[in-house]
């Protein structure tokens, strides 16, 4: 069965935190996308550089776009 | 080249180049060089260009345009005709030469043949360098200042070229090599080759960069490294650090071990013999005996040299390292002074932005380098949208490490001796580093991006 594009967005964030050494939270739609979730600022910049490598695009390129806020806004950049 | 060489004290029967494939001798090399000298006589005093493989009849022909006071420009064996044509209009050459059949060479079409503007009559050589950065650079020398670094005494030794002939380092070497009379080993680029041929032409020197040090030790037999008898390793091209300098004394015990500092635009600058990285301190202090002074500014090395090129071309890009009003030349390597000792500790154009953050990429390398089971590591930069640069981190594994052990440490390694933004965040096993055509690792501006996998 295919990865649906949250599973593998999901994917990527829990890779990060277990190259990290860190067990991955709970991850959901309305999980925000700041300090709570447990990723520092290079934590994040490391997740836009691994979901450019697995969709081949990068949102973010022309910076954060707008509206950006929670776990969920981030599928439908990738989608 | 012609006239460096003493060509009257070799014995014809002597092998000057030898290849995988075959042997010139020196009597091979004199009629060669007179056959070409004749052949290529519209090139007096000329600017011409030579696709330069590393074969006896390269020699003879670089021989030959010397004899004929041509300006040479150096171009690499694996440039297509359609490059070097491009390269030779571009630098208003008369002429593009490239090998053809029965050692012969033949000008490449399409070079429409500058004759109105004439070499310096001089018999300069002109290096294309590549760099590891930034747009190619055409470094004037003569043959004469070139081949002042070679040691005439001590006899014809036989040599092994590890680089391109046309490049500063290579040059270097096969002057070394030729000038007293010597040979010059030419191996192919698989290691148990370099070994073997090294071994059965009986090389006693061979100069290489660290990386390709790395990875002869890594990919040859160590039996068939046990057969060489070699009298002298030399490094340089790149930082050379106790590592590989530890790791060769170990292989190859008896040998002299020398690291080399020199630039294709500065020449051979200085030399180090005790088997320390970097160089002593008082160097600093007086110029050497051959005419080479060094300074430190801003944790950068600057030097003065007698052995610099003339020149950039004028037709080519010219070079962002122009000599300051007292005529010292910034290096671009960075220098840490400690006690005795000046270190190197990377390259300016090779540092790494994380965040504002600046990252050394030869000091993560260090850390990496020291993890059990690691045979050789390359950092570099993966481009960021957000914050610039991340660090990334190839490594090749020594035969029968683990990989998730060795992964595990490595990773271990960096959070115990970096900080947070020093850390490679992208890590994976190579089967080997990729290499430039000077035999260095490239390490800031090399990964376009992330691409999909």
């Amino acid at each position: 069965m295919t990865e649906t594009v949250p599973q593998r967005i999901h994917r990527v964030f829990r890779d990060v935190f277990a190259n990290r050494g860190r067990r991955s939270p709970e991850l959901m739609a309305e999980s925000p996308l700041d300090a709570s979730l447990g990723l520092e600022s290079l934590d994040f910049a490391e997740v836009v550089v691994r979901l450019e490598m697995e969709f081949g695009v990068d949102p973010f390129a022309n910076g954060v776009p707008a509206g950006v806020r929670r776990l969920g806004d981030l599928y439908r950049l990738y989608a | 080249m012609r006239r460096a060489i003493d060509w009257g004290a070799v014995e014809d029967a002597r092998p000057a180049v030898v290849t995988a494939a075959r042997t010139w001798t020196w009597g091979a090399l004199r009629a060669l060089a007179a056959t070409q000298t004749a052949r290529h006589a519209d090139c007096r005093g000329r600017r011409v260009g030579v696709v330069l493989p590393a074969t006896g009849a390269a020699v003879a022909l670089l021989s030959a345009l010397d004899d004929l006071a041509a300006d040479v420009f150096l171009i690499a064996a694996d440039t297509d005709d359609g490059a070097a044509a491009a390269l030779g209009r571009a630098l208003g050459l008369a002429a593009v030469l490239r090998p053809a059949d029965d050692d012969a060479f033949a000008p490449i079409a399409g070079v429409d043949g500058d004759l109105a503007l004439a070499g310096g009559g001089d018999g300069a050589v002109t290096i294309l360098t590549s760099g590891t950065t930034g747009a190619p650079k055409a470094a004037r020398h003569g043959w004469a200042t070139l081949a002042r670094p070679v040691r005439r005494g001590g006899g014809a030794g036989t040599w092994l070229l590890s680089y391109r002939p046309h490049l500063y380092a290579g040059l270097q070497v096969l002057l070394q090599a030729l000038v007293p009379g010597g040979t010059l080993v030419v191996p192919g680029r698989d290691a148990h080759e370099v070994a073997r041929l090294a071994a059965a032409h009986g090389v006693q020197f061979a100069s290489a960069t660290p990386s390709w040090w790395r990875w002869l030790l890594l990919f040859a037999e160590p039996a068939e490294l046990a057969r060489l008898e070699l009298r002298q390793i030399t490094l340089g091209g790149e930082a050379v650090d106790q590592e590989i300098l530890d790791r060769l004394a170990a292989r190859f015990p008896g040998t002299r071990l020398v690291h080399i500092y020199a630039t294709t635009e500065l020449g051979r600058c200085f030399s180090v013999t005790d088997g320390r990285a970097g160089f002593p301190r008082r160097f600093l202090d007086a110029p050497s005996t051959d005419g080479v002074e060094l300074a430190v500014r801003d944790g950068e090395l600057f030097v003065r040299s007698a052995n610099a090129m003339r020149a950039y071309d004028p037709r080519s890009a010219p070079s962002s390292a122009s000599p300051g009003a007292d005529g010292f030349v910034p290096t671009g390597d960075l220098v840490s002074v400690a006690g005795d000792r000046c270190l190197f500790i990377g390259r300016a154009a090779e540092l790494l932005n994380v965040g504002g953050n600046k990252v050394q990429p030869l000091a993560v390398e260090q850390v990496v380098l020291g993890v059990p089971g690691v045979a050789d590591v390359r950092v570099y930069g993966k481009r960021s949208s957000l914050v610039g640069q991340l660090v990334a981190c190839d490594v090749v594994l020594a035969a029968g490490a683990a990989r998730e052990t060795a992964l595990a440490a490595i990773t271990a390694r960096c959070v115990e001796r970096l900080q947070p933004h020093e850390r490679p965040r992208f890590l994976q096993v190579v089967p080997r580093i990729e290499l430039t055509a000077a035999g260095k690792k490239t390490r800031n501006g090399a990964d376009p991006g992330p691409s999909r996998p």
